[in-house]
């Protein structure tokens, strides 16, 4: 947990609380990725029935 | 303190410690009103006048008693309404939630008696439209009344194969569904997002702990590399002022997978907080499992109308 200051002893945010669990930098690190995700992590039937559904329009 | 313009949560258990009233609620804060109170009252304040005189200062006792009395009965009446708003607001979300679970339940059920008539695709498609036009306005009042923001709104994105050529797979997650009150020229521009980047990767990869993303500034938080903007972010950027962000996660054949992308956006600023979590998972969870029951029913029926 981050160390208080006096100002925010009384004010805590959820960043002073722990509560975050990433700081933008580590979000910022993880979306700007670039290569292909693992295809094991699709939902490969679910996405395939939605197809057909929507190619019967 | 400035929130920051994007935040990542779990859950929000801890939420009332947060702020001013979260630290005097806690044992720390408790102790210091205590001894603040004790020594307050234990010596009269500098500006009081060390002798009264009790001939200048006539005392009227009934006056004391009547004044008192008109700020116990103001206190206690206005004491009542506070409880009276807040006590509407607690059964109107019970409510809203019972309505919400209410209707997937019966929507399910009337989805399989329609499907014992053979249904035919599009017949299918209808039915299936209907249900996330409904389900997205009722997640829309829930939302509404639980945050008090009325201009709250709901877009549903789900996985899709996006291929054109046969036995390839290309999956990208397509808004299926927003309610009325996002801007109409949205939906021509809309953009399917890849699950190789952005949000999308990053609810997938993070899905064993189910994280909840918090917008308070999508233009922000893309200069800083944490959101990647669409056409229509830019084109209608009052839409989503803020905005909270949950991963649809759902049976998928032989794992949980993400199956699509819960959004929640409001026109005003910093409009979600940690203690909205639970209540924006809980949503996403029960979605997900009713669109995955609902999608196992289509799928055989797909397959046999594709085998008939």
């Amino acid at each position: 947990m981050k160390k208080l200051n006096v100002l925010n002893l009384f004010v805590a945010s959820s960043r002073d609380l722990g509560m975050q669990k990433f700081t933008i930098k580590e979000i910022a690190s993880k979306m700007k990725k670039t290569d292909k995700i693992n295809p094991s992590y699709l939902p490969k039937i679910f996405a395939k029935n939605i197809k057909k559904l929507e190619q019967s329009e | 303190m400035p929130r920051e313009c994007v935040e990542v949560f779990v859950d929000g258990r801890e939420a009332w410690k947060i702020g001013f009233s979260g630290f005097f609620s806690q044992i720390k804060g408790n102790v210091i009103t205590v001894v603040l109170t004790i020594i307050l009252s234990a010596g009269a304040p500098w500006w009081m006048p060390k002798n009264i005189s009790t001939t200048k200062h006539d005392i009227n006792l009934l006056s004391i008693i009547t004044v008192l009395i008109i700020i116990i009965g103001v206190s206690l009446a206005i004491g009542f309404m506070y409880l009276k708003k807040r006590s509407i607001r607690s059964l109107d979300i019970k409510y809203q939630t019972h309505q919400l679970e209410h209707y997937l339940r019966d929507h399910q059920s009337d989805m399989f008696r329609l499907s014992e008539g053979n249904p035919t695709l599009p017949e299918l498609k209808q039915i299936y439209d209907l249900y996330l036009s409904e389900v997205s306005n009722k997640f829309r009042n829930f939302f509404r009344v639980l945050i008090k923001d009325n201009t709250i709104e709901i877009a549903i994105r789900l996985a899709k194969d996006t291929s054109t050529a046969p036995n390839v797979l290309d999956i990208k997650y397509k808004t299926v569904v927003r309610t009325d009150g996002y801007n109409n020229n949205r939906g021509p521009n809309s953009t399917p997002i890849s699950p190789d980047e952005g949000t999308a990767r990053f609810l997938i990869e993070e899905r064993d702990s189910k994280k909840v993303l918090i917008y308070n500034d999508i233009f922000k938080a893309a200069e800083k590399g944490a959101y990647k903007l669409t056409a229509n972010d830019r084109n209608y950027r009052q839409d989503t002022v803020s905005m909270a962000i949950a991963p649809l996660n759902g049976w998928d054949g032989n794992e949980l997978k993400m199956i699509g992308i819960l959004i929640i956006a409001s026109r005003k600023k910093e409009t979600f907080s940690v203690k909205d979590v639970d209540s924006v998972s809980f949503i996403a969870d029960m979605f997900s499992r009713s669109l995955v029951n609902i999608n196992t029913l289509f799928s055989e029926h797909i397959t046999n109308i594709g085998r008939s």
